[in-house]
């Protein structure tokens, strides 16, 4: 097919933006793009700690931006993507405004103090958006809230085991968090968009997985619970994602998890004896486990097509 | 044939734009997270086959030219082997391998047998990523050659002293292969996985700017060519956007307006200006409109995270204190609206959507 006669099909089966889509794409683009930079040069604007005006002043030009911003979307109404904007931008700035407060009066609170008290505070803006990236973003603050309590309260046996703790608290919020976001939305619309949902899986994977291979080298003394976890977080994933609510992404991600534990487990047993050996065997083993991966999400593929 | 593949077909046929009966389904090609999936278990296997290299035929790591000769054979047959078993996983994976595996002890044999300066060996090393991008024809090799080649030639500019010409080069480069892409459909899959691969090296590019600029930053010392004018590769990159701009609107034809051509060509100029302080933007921004130009939504996703680390990582740079970060982003931010604004007033109220 002639390259002109191309560009026409691919307009008529809407794989190619028309003048509607391009100017729909552009609108969102400027809207979230300049609320998102007005948002965080308020946040710049507070940590870079400027002088020349008092904490006053401050304090009132950044509760005026959050006003603000909430007033627009009050004037606008739920249902418009300028009111998400302004209240994307709002939590934003309460995000500045709540580090200012500790900036100010000292009040000797720790940084997971002040990423959970925004957590609370921004969930009615987040409940009223209707809105997965306000979602996303409330969920990755109460991500770095649990990281830095445990930085903090690490336990009796220092920064090791805080990290095992924190490991542990990060997969059972982020798993919980996904379970609840695929059951929400079976009856919201609005949260059946994947790639939130994705996001989420790839922050519960990479954690559990990283306990697995925590537990796998011995480097530290992590719990045995982690060989019960393991197995039942794939089989949990696999029932849900190859049954339930069938995706290939999820899938995709199990496969490599299973293919970094097993090699990580092949490598510690096997190379200390016969490097050469063991490294040839490695390899052919992680290349058969790639290649069933591949003919198995094929044939999924497939199924799911028909 | 799927049901979806033949409304389409009946779509083009009542546009006028095929006829005849459809054709059979060709090649179901994986999505991109299966590849990328794939991508990342063969790199792992390619290390344990070079460390078996490594360990067993010391010998071949030692001598330099050997590691060339045993580098090339080994991606030459894994070029056969992809070609011969293209269709079966298990071969192709095995193949994959074994050319990652080539392809590290050859560049290393490379850079290590000839007596070239920096610039010399990474412009060789690109091209024999870039043969290898059009010889092998497995969409993942593809992309990693391309991602190779991509990097190698910046790697080039910056060994010769000109990094932020290296980035608005491949940015250009990046966007040609796009542009291609729609422009010879007898190649677009070639195009389109070499284009996938300078988006990443791209983006790779420049996030390894901007850390080895926070890197300098945190040991008080001044990066080399800093001197040279900082935020030029910003500049490059962000005229890299203004031509992409005027090339759609070039290829939309007569759907856009004179006015319409000429206010967007503004506008992309004034984003390019107002963020050359801040790396990475322009470079996301330019990803985003190339990936939702071409219907590639995994593109746009690539631009949307390099642009989110591009931010994060500003706040950290000391080149610009603080409040003058925050400026900056001020006047981005109401450059951005702006512009919306203006678009709303000139063209009219966007029909609102329930969900953005």
């Amino acid at each position: 097919m002639p390259a002109g006669r191309l560009l026409v099909a691919l307009r008529v089966l809407g794989i190619l933006p028309d003048a509607q889509a391009w100017r729909r794409f552009l609108d969102r683009l400027t809207l979230f793009a300049g609320a998102t930079a007005l948002g965080t040069a308020v946040i710049f604007f507070v940590a870079a700690n400027w002088t020349a005006i008092g904490r006053f002043g401050k304090f009132a030009l950044v509760e005026a931006l959050v006003i603000a911003a909430v007033a627009v979307y009050a004037a606008l109404g739920p249902e418009r993507a300028s009111s998400k904007a302004a209240l994307l931008a709002a939590t934003l700035a309460l995000g500045a405004l709540l580090a200012f407060v500790g900036q100010t009066y000292q009040t000797g609170a720790d940084t997971f103090e002040l990423f959970s008290s925004w957590s609370a505070l921004m969930l009615p803006w987040v409940l009223l958006a209707c809105m997965p990236a306000m979602w996303v973003l409330w969920l990755a603050v109460v991500n770095l809230a649990v990281a830095f309590y445990f930085a903090v309260f690490g336990g009796l046996f220092g920064i090791l085991l805080s990290t095992e703790q924190m490991l542990w608290a990060l997969a059972a919020f982020n798993t919980a968090a996904l379970l609840v976001w695929e059951t929400a939305a079976t009856r919201l619309a609005w949260l059946r968009e994947r790639w939130a949902p994705r996001l989420l899986a790839v922050a519960s994977g990479a954690v559990v997985t990283m306990l697995a291979l925590q537990r796998v080298v011995d480097l530290r003394d992590v719990s045995r619970t982690i060989l019960v976890v393991y197995p039942a977080w794939l089989a949990l994933g696999y029932v849900v994602y190859r049954r339930a609510i069938p995706d290939l992404f999820m899938l995709a991600g199990g496969c490599l998890s299973i293919i970094a534990v097993v090699t990580t487990f092949l490598a510690r047993h096997l190379l200390d004896d016969d490097a050469a050996g063991g490294s040839l065997l490695i390899g052919l083993v992680v290349i058969g486990m790639a290649g069933a991966a591949a003919v198995w999400l094929r044939q999924v593929a497939s199924e799911e097509q028909t | 044939m799927r049901a979806a593949d033949r409304d389409a077909w009946e779509a083009l046929r009542a546009a006028g734009i095929t006829s005849g009966e459809a054709p059979a389904a060709g090649e179901e090609h994986a999505p991109w997270y299966v590849r990328t999936m794939l991508g990342v278990a063969g790199w792992i296997g390619a290390f344990f086959l070079l460390g078996f290299v490594g360990i067993g035929f010391a010998a071949v790591f030692e001598s330099a030219s050997a590691s060339v000769v045993v580098g090339a054979l080994l991606v030459a047959a894994a070029g056969a082997f992809i070609g011969r078993f293209a269709r079966n996983d298990f071969a192709s994976q095995l193949g994959l391998a074994t050319s990652f595996a080539g392809q590290a002890l050859l560049l290393t044999g490379v850079s290590r047998t000839f007596d070239w300066d920096g610039t010399a060996v990474w412009l060789v090393i690109a091209a024999i990523e870039a043969a290898l991008a059009v010889l092998i024809a497995q969409p993942i090799h593809r992309v990693w050659s391309a991602l190779a080649a991509g990097s190698a030639i910046w790697l080039a500019f910056r060994a010769a002293g000109f990094p932020a010409v290296g980035t608005g080069v491949l940015a250009a480069a990046m966007a040609g292969l796009w542009f291609a892409e729609l422009a010879w459909p007898r190649l677009h899959l070639l195009l389109r996985e070499s284009a996938y691969g300078a988006t990443l090296a791209l983006v790779f590019v420049e996030g390894f700017v901007i850390l080895q600029r926070l890197a300098f930053d945190l040991v008080g010392e001044t990066l080399p060519g800093a001197g040279r004018g900082l935020g030029f590769g910003e500049l490059l990159t962000g005229a890299v956007l203004v031509a992409v701009v005027w090339r759609l609107c070039e290829r939309s034809g007569t759907v856009i307006a004179p006015r319409e051509r000429t206010a967007a060509l503004a506008a992309a100029a004034l984003v390019a200006v107002v963020s050359s302080r801040a790396p990475g933007i322009a470079a996301g921004l330019t990803i985003v409109v190339l990936g939702f130009a071409n219907g590639h939504r995994t593109v746009v996703g690539i631009g949307v995270l390099a642009l989110v680390a591009a931010v994060s990582a500003f706040y950290y740079g000391i080149q610009d204190t603080l409040l003058a970060k925050s400026q900056s982003l001020a006047v981005l931010g109401i450059v951005l609206l702006g512009i919306r604004a203006a678009a709303l007033r000139w063209l009219g109220p966007m029909p609102e959507t329930r969900h953005a």
